[in-house]
């Protein structure tokens, strides 16, 4: 079966094709791989080949905490997104099926450094002085 | 795009997690999860479904604000 529908892959072509800054995507795999990760990380795989600019470094090592920590990570699989600076967005779980185009517009606006927010949402959000984590679950699909 | 990651981008003091309920069914009990997607602030169910833009800062902030509240007292 293929990974990818020809349409995700015109979908990874034409958003990732002209990054303006490089984006790595790291992936802390589990100590133990599953058929799912497999695929996680073949997806993974697809999505870097879209782009020079995108960088996907494996860390299969078993668990680290140290290095956990210092990246933020509470459990594996986990993906990290980051260009020179780590906006601290963290995936766990394949982002595939409908997930993959905001995926994609994640790696987008990480790679241009904007959030793209409207002024009037920038506001409220500078507001913020505190840590706020939020964590979005999904299903797949 | 995740809105959630937008925030991310937007404040160093903002992080998020994309969750695929299929790796941690735990989560989605731990919250309570019966809707797809569904936010969490701060340990907190925040909202439920795909908000607006203007809805969805609101809701983080307010529940931001809720959590904070809540520990003080």
């Amino acid at each position: 079966m293929e990974l990818l529908s020809e349409q995700q892959r015109q979908l990874l072509r034409e958003r990732l094709h002209d990054l303006s800054n490089p984006v790595t995507l790291l992936y802390y795999t589990p100590d133990v791989a599953s058929a799912a990760t497999r695929a996680e990380r073949m997806l993974l795989e697809e999505v870097a080949r879209a782009s020079d600019l995108l960088h996907l470094e494996i860390l299969a090592d078993r668990w680290d905490a140290a290095r956990e920590d210092a990246v933020g990570i509470a459990r594996t699989p986990a993906i990290v997104l980051r260009a020179d600076e780590d906006f601290g967005i963290r995936y766990y779980g394949a982002p595939d099926g409908y997930e993959l185009e905001a995926f994609v517009g994640v790696i987008r606006a990480v790679s241009e450094g904007r959030s793209a927010l409207s002024e009037a949402s920038r506001t409220r959000v500078r507001q913020v002085v505190a840590p706020l984590h939020i964590e979005v679950l999904i299903a797949p699909t | 795009m995740s809105l959630s990651a937008r925030l991310a981008i937007e404040s160093r003091w903002i992080t998020t997690d994309v969750i695929n309920i299929a790796v941690l069914p735990y989560l989605a009990v731990r919250y309570g999860v019966d809707n797809i997607p569904t936010t969490v602030v701060n340990g907190r169910k925040a909202c439920v479904g795909t908000l607006s833009e203007d809805d969805f800062v609101q809701a983080i902030l307010a529940t931001a604000a809720a959590r904070e509240a809540a520990s003080r007292a």
